[in-house]
């Protein structure tokens, strides 16, 4: 059964179409890597599915319900989780505290005016900080965390929801080869645990290779492939886009973007 | 009115636009290329007039005229670049919020230089000679000296036209304007292009005051009512952009000769005088053009290039050290009053203390946490201050209910225009709060069998138990501690945290849920409610209140005072305005030029202490704590 699924989703930027007529699905506790070379237009479709975007054409379906238009914030209370290509946290709270907001929010305790923050649901922000290896960092401000860190507490303020589905974009970018392999077994383990699933994309093929369930493949807006590892590998369109640039399959540089 | 009579009032309407385009143009080049936003830009104007008729009048003639109009646009553009290369030089790297207060001590000075050097009577000058008939037009006569500026305005943009298409200075500035990395790109010499560009605004703006003297007389009030205007226009126009800025100044300059050749309609058998209008036109105009168009009529989303203000630490609950002090403040202004029985002052000049500390805390919690910079928070202690005071003078109501109705009404105020406001970020909301305030300012000056007018309300005294000064200053000094203690409450509380992290990163706040715009508005609300009580007491402290109250200084006094005190401390807005208030006091019982002197000391302050305050002190403990 899916979870997910996506039809004829378009979304153009003036002349560019960014994402032309993309249909997928990710199935229940599925982790599904969504590759393709820089601005093939796997952001705007992570984009359009958290509510950031508002699609040009085409259905979300999740939880039983056409989400296309829907606002970010009632897309998170139906249970999507979301990472940020470029880590997105509260600079001028403490990473507990940003774990801590998260919680709040989805118990509904926003508007509320009385008793302090810090002390609401402190346990369970430091467990979610302690499953992304961030327990002993919990009290540091979140805007001097390296980068990796970041990454990772994003990943904890993601799971803060109880999500049925995690969109992640590139959640290793600016990481080390090793810390890569480390954070995305990581999240591997947590799902197939809690039986979550997850959309991500990652321009480590290794990486790509060695944890997806499945690979579906964009360029220039279209979806050109869809399969596991070993068919991707050897599907020639996919070749063609990928080594046929000599690009991409490597990281790119961190500069870039 | 007759067709005819509405096109004169329409071409009378194109002249005025020209001078309001000269100005709005300078400072448009001047934000473009610096991101600066010289609130000193109208005092430039200002001192254009004043230069420009004095040389007609000592010169005179033609050559007095006409060249000494010339001559006052070289210098004021002179002097801008000796502004640019003294002190905004320093301050380009440092939150935008902090060149706002360093330009605005500069209004302070040169209103005060201006004072000092021409005293305080309007200065006049003479017709412009060549240009003294009148030409007739539809039956009437237009004089010819408006043919002339409606003539200017758009020479100027044309010729402004070419200079940014065609000439290499040109290509830089729009390269400025549009792409900052590329300006790096292209090898440029940043540093002679900032001032050459200030030095061009400003010539600019000294040339739109220098060609007003024909029209109306210098005085020292022009340099905050031009750039209210010039903002407007700007605004209007959408930033950064020239012809935005002319086409902007003639909406604005057409809707006020509307509304003056309308005159008295009937609506519903209700007589309006919509020529009244003229004061709130541009504000409306203002507030219609960034609902429907946020960056307005020509503008072009802005890349933010950089944070308003500088990146701030984690709240921490108050250590035993602040709880300390807060207790210790506490009982020295309950003491006050009995240690104080032989001065009275000091309990007035207490009083006006606190006033303007909750004030600053007011609009410190949505600065701040909010990060909404509001340029208009007078509007909400004005609805305080006039709901208290009009409850007293026609409902005889008393003091306590009255206080009560302040804060009501101010919510009611911060309610209505906050859900605007949330709607748009940075500049763009300044200047929409700005524009509301105005609003409420016209309003109250227009209205006058309500509100008394330019009188304003008078014999507003407090009833017993508050009738004497003690009991008055311990009720505003619990209000003021109540207050205070209130917003902080908030701010540790979940809503403070969702306002913080609306303002850190608005994605990330709605990816988990969090209304970022709804949470703004409360904030917007609760901060307005609160200063509606400041207000309100103020009304009560003063016993009589005019427009004043709603005056633009004073919003930009709030500013100042929560800069002064660094606005990433919540202890920051109180140390600031109390600072800002006895300073003010004492300066102004020093000197006549109070002005130049508390401008001199925020410039210091700016150079010296760039995070406020209590932001510097808490940098110096740190340093002298991580001491070798
Ligand atoms: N807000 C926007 N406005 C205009 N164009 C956009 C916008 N967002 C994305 N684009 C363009 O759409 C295309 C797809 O961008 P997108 O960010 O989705 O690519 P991507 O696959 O995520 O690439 P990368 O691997 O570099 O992150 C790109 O050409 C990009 O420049
Ligand atoms: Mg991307």
């Amino acid at each position: 059964m899916s979870v997910l699924s996506v039809a004829s989703l378009s979304k153009s930027f003036g002349a560019l179409r960014a994402v032309n007529d993309v249909s997928f699905s990710v199935r229940e506790g599925e982790f599904l890597a969504l590759i393709g070379p820089n601005g093939a237009g796997k952001s705007t479709c992570f984009n359009m599915i958290n509510g950031q975007l508002r699609p040009n054409a085409g259905e979300i379906r999740f939880a039983g319900r056409n989400i296309a238009g829907l606002p970010p914030r009632a897309i998170f209370r139906l249970g999507v989780g979301r990472t940020f290509q470029i880590a997105a946290t509260f600079g001028s709270m403490t990473a507990i505290e940003n774990v801590q907001t998260a919680l709040i929010s989805h118990a509904g305790e926003t508007y509320r005016f009385w008793r302090p923050a810090a002390a609401r649901h402190r346990e369970r922000a430091l467990a979610l900080l302690n499953q992304v290896g961030m327990r002993d960092a919990a009290l540091r401000s979140s805007r001097e965390l390296a980068y990796g860190d970041s990454k990772r507490l994003e990943f904890a303020i993601a799971l803060a929801n109880e999500p049925r589905l995690l969109l992640m974009d590139e959640p290793t970018a600016g990481m080390a080869p090793r810390e890569r392999n480390e954070l995305i077994a990581l999240v591997k383990r947590l799902v197939v645990e809690r039986k979550i699933s997850v959309l991500f994309t990652e321009h480590s093929m290794d990486v790509v290779f060695a944890f997806a369930d499945r690979i579906i493949v964009m360029a220039r807006g279209r979806l050109i492939a869809d399969g596991d590892a070993k068919s991707i590998r050897e599907n020639p369109r996919v070749q063609e886009v990928y080594f046929g640039t000599g690009k991409a399959f490597e990281p790119k540089p961190q500069s870039a973007r | 009115m007759s067709l005819n009579s509405l096109l004169f009032q329409a071409l009378d309407g194109l002249a005025a636009a020209s001078g309001l385009f000269f100005v709005a143009a300078g400072l448009s080049l001047i934000f473009g290329v610096t991101r600066i936003i010289n609130i000193a830009h109208g005092s430039l104007y200002m001192l254009g007039t004043y230069v420009a008729a004095t040389l007609a009048n000592h010169i005179g003639g033609a050559l007095g005229f006409w060249g000494g109009i010339l001559t006052t646009a070289v210098l004021i553009g002179l002097i801008g670049a000796v502004i640019e290369v003294v002190l905004l030089r320093r301050i380009y790297r440092a939150p935008e919020l902090f060149q706002l207060l360093a330009t605005f001590a500069l209004v302070l000075v040169i209103n005060d230089a201006t004072l000092w050097t021409w005293g305080p009577e309007d200065v006049l000058g003479p017709r412009a000679p060549g240009l003294r008939g009148a030409v007739e037009v539809l039956g009437r006569y237009l004089p010819s000296y408006d043919v002339f500026l409606i003539a200017a305005g758009p020479v100027v943009l044309i010729a402004l036209h070419f200079v940014l298409i065609r000439t290499r200075f040109g290509r830089l500035i729009r390269a400025a304007t549009q792409d900052r990395e590329m300006l790096g790109a292209l090898g440029v010499n940043q540093a002679l292009l900032f001032t050459s560009v200030f030095a061009l605004g400003s010539l600019l703006s000294g040339l739109g005051g220098a060609l007003q003297i024909a029209r109306e007389p210098a005085n020292l009030l022009m340099d905050l009512t031009v750039i209210s205007d010039a903002f407007v226009v700007v605004v209007v126009g959408g930033m950064g952009s020239i012809p935005g800025a002319y086409l902007a100044a003639v909406v604005i300059a057409e809707v006020k000769a509307l509304c003056i050749s309308i005159g008295v309609v009937t609506i519903a058998g209700v007589a309006v005088n919509v020529s009244k209008l003229t004061l709130v036109a541009e504000f409306l105009v203002m507030a219609l053009v960034l609902i429907a168009r946020p960056y307005g009529l020509l503008g072009r989303a802005q890349s933010m290039v950089r944070a308003l203000a500088e990146p701030e630490d984690p709240l921490r609950p108050a250590g035993p050290a602040l709880k300390l002090l807060g207790a210790a403040a506490v009982v020295a202004l309950a003491l006050l009053p009995l240690l104080a029985r032989n001065s009275p002052y000091a309990l007035v000049l207490g009083i006006d203390v606190l006033i303007a500390v909750l004030f600053a805390a007011s609009l410190h919690f949505i600065m701040g946490p909010g990060g909404m910079h509001s340029f208009g928070h007078a509007a909400y202690f004005g609805l305080g201050a006039y709901a208290a005071a009009l409850l007293v003078k026609w409902f005889a109501l008393s003091m306590p209910p009255a206080l009560i109705a302040a804060p009501v009404v101010a919510l009611l105020g911060a309610a209505l225009f906050g859900w605007f406001a949330v709607r748009l970020s940075g500049v763009y909301l300044a200047m929409l709060t700005l524009a509301f305030a105005q609003i409420v300012w016209s309003i109250v000056f227009q209205w006058s069998e309500v509100t008394g007018g330019s009188n304003g309300v008078l014999g507003i005294w407090p009833t017993a138990p508050f009738d004497n000064r003690a009991a008055l200053f311990w009720l505003t000094a619990a209000l003021t501690v109540v207050g205070i203690l209130l917003l902080r409450t908030f701010l540790f509380a979940p809503f403070g945290y969702a306002m913080r992290a609306g303002r850190d990163s608005p994605l990330r706040a709605e990816a988990i849920g969090i209304d970022v715009k709804r949470v703004h508005w409360i904030g917007f609300t609760i901060a307005g409610a609160v200063c509606g009580v400041a207000g309100g007491v103020f009304a009560f402290a003063k016993g009589s209140i005019s427009p004043e109250t709603i005056d633009v200084s004073r919003s930009i006094n709030g500013l100042v005072m929560v800069l002064l005190g660094g606005i990433q401390t919540l202890s920051g807005p109180i140390v600031g305005a109390s600072v800002f208030a006895l300073l003010q006091d004492t300066i102004m019982r020093q000197t006549e030029y109070w002005r130049a002197l508390l401008g001199g000391v925020i410039l210091l302050l700016v150079l010296a202490f760039p995070a406020g305050i209590v932001g510097g002190l808490g940098k110096l403990g740190t340093a002298w704590r991580r001491r070798p």
